[in-house]
């Protein structure tokens, strides 16, 4: 698979990388068959079913905390901005591969119907549902950001990006009302959570706008684009200068 | 990061699209000198190249990895970075970027290693460095040794007039910065989760169950328990289990009915008694998941007042059959005997043992105390037990004070009729085989079971909870037990917090005696801790309040304790006294 980061040229995955995994992948399906192996496999299987959920949970808010903090152009500098994209993009990574697990967890173990990966019913699992696809919807269209980018319609992948907005309160409430009962300081973490994002976010549509509003041919901006000893000046340039 | 290129030539953003690194307003303020510096060299340098009509470098379509821009006999991209190459800083984060100019004129692969940013220690935060680490490049590449201004300086020496590099090119290296460490940290955890969850699916694949399952669907149950309360089986049979716990569970059953049927029949009384199904759990697996220790709980029914018949279990499962055994049988023993170390621990095994021996084999008894806090007083009430051996003090139950639980002595905590929301029975398994269980309770804390708690260690409080089924209780309250093996001791000759308990068949009376003092059901005990009562002193004081009543049906909520409470807190008093 040729997975590439999307600010570079350079390949996201060194060639090793794959072979390692495929090797990786057969170790642990001879290890399983052995009797030590399964016992780790247990063991490995209960952390799963407990904490994957949590670790999803965790990564995706990560995301979205990041994903709003990248956009915010007050305090940070260029630098700290590319960083919070990394972040974004890792955490985001992280998120929904442990989502994955925990959906593949859930519903070997029987605490979930496989129809209820697709189809969301009423209740604490089918809001799981909702948010599942939502993300789906926010990592494709995530992955596919330059099409959106260089296509006439930049708008349309900002629309599909805030259904993340929709999908981290409700991954919030499933993670609260499903399975086992939360503790109270889990309740009050995913409170400060929230409050935290949503602050986040009302600050950034305030800010948002500000900076984008200065025109970029200021003429304090002296092109650096120089050809045959002379600046080159666009149009636009030439006439703000003048 | 694709570049959108503009097709209207009014766009006024046009200039920014093409050139990104320039329009920095930022670091076109902050480096401004810097800038003005290096016009000099990329005016002597770019001739001739037309930043226009060349498409942005990011537009043009990438290569894989594995394409042949790279030469076949390069080693791995990651080996090739050097140690001189600087560390990834947060202002390299984002690629050096060239801007079209620069590139033009040079090969893709050129392109590519000309990306290769860094965080130089020296440069100022306001240093753009999408435009500045692009000359810095070259000398990366050629030149190995040398201070860092005199590398800089034959760097740039090597670009001729004509802009291309008079070495031949070398392959691309990629230089570590965080943002990378961010990425290779998150490959890394996918690669695991996957991993984990290969071997989690293969694994379920295998033995046909899942760990970790069992404990969650339980809690689900004990939720759907929760709201249907008095009859917690009825949700309890109809969850779907994987094979060999279903099986395990249902063995267990059957055993459990067999063996403690007609026990809890005669001790629940009635003809309904013992017949719903018994309420098992799984406290542990073995990691290869052989051997089970469990309990199982026949529920009392809806219209008695009862303790409920609890009993563990070990099992083994030996060519796809448990082998099970309850306590109080000499399977039990025979088989806790042979269970491994990873089902428990060495002291535990000893405690069970003792337990299941029970009656049979005396010890000398634990010392225990009244399950509150010493020092506070707390109302007793006493039901007779229904069934056929009545006993006056067959059924007691305390509230009072504070209304937290303690355990009355050291020994193991275990959760029977676990329910989701941390209820059940708590049984605790003292030394000395006896077992002391404490029902209605809420709040129990997340202790393992197995755990040892200590004596004074709080296990819940009083409250109105029926896990185990049994009738509704009125108020809050602790009903408290003696249990060894599979059976209900009697308090009879028992001594709790300083008092004897002691019950008498004509008339059929039970009291609490401590010297001269005697409070019958429906007064009020002070407990004085775990040492034994004093000596009955051979004064008689007289105590018309606490004399036995020839009525043994005294029952809480008739109003007598209210009366007597003030009369029993001065024979508390005294009974302080004398110690």
């Amino acid at each position: 698979m040729p997975v590439e980061s999307s600010n570079s040229d350079r390949p996201l995955l060194p060639p090793w990388a794959l072979r390692l995994m495929a090797f990786g992948a057969l170790a642990v399906l001879v290890g399983v068959a052995t009797p030590p192996g399964a016992a780790a496999a247990a063991q490995v299987q209960s952390f799963l079913s407990f904490y994957v959920g949590v670790f999803a949970l965790l990564s995706l808010t990560a995301a979205v905390v990041s994903g709003v903090v990248a956009t915010e152009r007050m305090i940070l500098h260029i630098g700290h901005r590319v960083l919070a994209q990394a972040v974004h993009r890792a955490a985001s990574l992280v998120g929904i591969t442990c989502l994955i697990s925990h959906i593949m967890v859930k519903v070997l173990a029987g605490q979930a119907e496989p129809i209820q990966i697709v189809v969301p019913f009423a209740e604490p699992i089918g809001l799981g549902t909702i948010a599942f696809e939502l993300f789906l919807i926010v990592i494709i269209t995530g992955l596919l950001r330059p099409r959106f980018a260089t296509a006439a319609r930049p708008w349309l992948w900002r629309t599909l990006h805030i259904c993340a907005y929709a999908a981290w309160p409700i991954a919030i409430t499933h993670g609260l009302t499903a399975g086992r009962s939360a503790d109270r300081w889990v309740v009050l973490s995913y409170l400060l959570c929230v409050m935290a994002v949503a602050l986040a976010a009302i600050t950034r549509l305030f800010l948002a706008v500000k900076p984008r509003s200065v025109p970029r041919g200021a003429p304090d901006t002296v092109p650096t684009a120089v050809v045959t000893g002379r600046p080159v000046v666009s149009q636009q340039r030439q006439d703000a200068l003048n | 990061m694709a570049r959108r290129s503009s097709p209207d030539p009014e766009d006024p953003y046009r200039e920014f699209w093409e050139h990104p690194g320039r329009s920095s307003r930022r670091a076109a303020r902050r480096a401004g000198s810097r800038r003005a510096g290096r016009g000099r060299h990329s005016a002597g340098r770019a001739g001739g190249v037309s930043p226009r009509p060349e498409p942005p470098p990011a537009a043009r379509p990438r290569e894989p990895w594995w394409s042949e821009r790279r030469p076949p006999a390069d080693p791995p991209v990651f080996a090739r970075v050097r140690a001189d190459d600087p560390p990834g800083g947060p202002y390299g984060g984002r690629d050096a970027r060239v801007d079209a100019d620069v590139v033009a004129g040079r090969s893709a692969r050129l392109r590519t290693a000309s990306f290769a940013g860094g965080y130089r220690p020296g440069v100022r935060p306001g240093f753009d460095a999408r435009t500045a680490f692009a000359r810095d490049e070259p000398a990366r590449r050629n030149v190995s040794a040398g201070t860092r201004t005199g590398r800089r300086r034959a760097g740039r020496g090597r670009h001729g007039p004509e802009g291309r590099p008079a070495v031949p090119v070398r392959p691309p290296r990629y230089p570590r910065r965080s943002a990378d460490g961010l990425t290779a940290a998150s490959i890394a955890v996918v690669f695991a989760v996957g991993l984990a969850t290969l071997a989690a699916w293969e694994s379920s694949l295998l033995t046909g169950e899942f760990v970790g399952a069992s404990s969650a669907a339980a809690a689900e149950r004990g939720k759907g328990s929760a709201a249907a309360r008095p009859r917690p089986d009825a949700s309890r049979s109809q969850r779907p289990a994987r094979p060999a716990e279903q099986d395990l569970s249902d063995r267990v059953n059957e055993l459990a009915l067999r063996l403690r049927g007609p026990d809890a029949r005669r001790s629940y009384g009635g003809e309904s008694g013992g017949k719903g199904a018994p309420l098992t759990g799984v406290i542990r697996f073995s990691p290869d998941r052989t051997w089970a220790l469990g309990s199982t709980v026949i529920p009392v029914p809806e219209d008695r007042e009862a303790m409920p018949q609890a009993a563990l279990y070990v099992a083994q499962r030996t060519a796809g059959r448990w082998q099970i055994a309850l306590s109080g049988t000499a399977e039990f023993d025979a088989l806790l005997a042979r269970a491994p170390a990873q089902l428990m621990p060495p002291g535990e095994r000893r405690a069970l043992a003792r337990f299941s021996a029970g009656a049979a084999r005396p010890t000398v008894p634990t010392r225990l105390m009244l399950p509150w806090r010493i020092g506070q007083s707390w109302l007793m009430t006493a039901a007779p037990a229904t069934g056929r051996p009545a006993r006056p003090l067959g059924l007691v139950a305390f509230r009072g004070g504070d209304g937290r639980v303690l355990a009355a002595g050291p020994g193991r905590f275990y959760r029977l009729c676990a329910t989701r929301d941390g209820g059940g029975m708590v049984m605790v398994i003292h030394p000395d085989g006896r077992a002391t269980t404490y029902y209605n309770l809420t709040g129990i804390p997340k202790i393992p079971d197995g755990g040892a708690v200590a004596r004074g260690t709080p296990l819940g409080r009083i409250g109105t909870d029926r896990p185990c089924g049994g009738a509704p209780v009125d108020r809050p309250q602790v009903q408290f037990g003696l249990r060894s093996g599979n059976d209900d001791l009697p308090l009879e000759g028992v001594t709790l917090g300083g008092w004897t308990f002691r019950e008498q068949a004509s008339p059929l009376v039970g009291w609490a005696e401590r010297g001269p003092l005697q409070v019958l059901p429906g007064g009020l005990l002070r407990n004085f801790g775990p040492q034994p009562p004093p000596p009955a002193a051979p004064k008689e004081e007289p105590r018309p309040d606490v004399t036995p009543e020839p009525d043994p049906s005294d029952r809480p909520g008739t109003g007598r304790q209210d009366e007597s409470s003030p009369d029993n807190q001065e024979s508390d008093a005294s009974g302080e006294q004398q110690q």
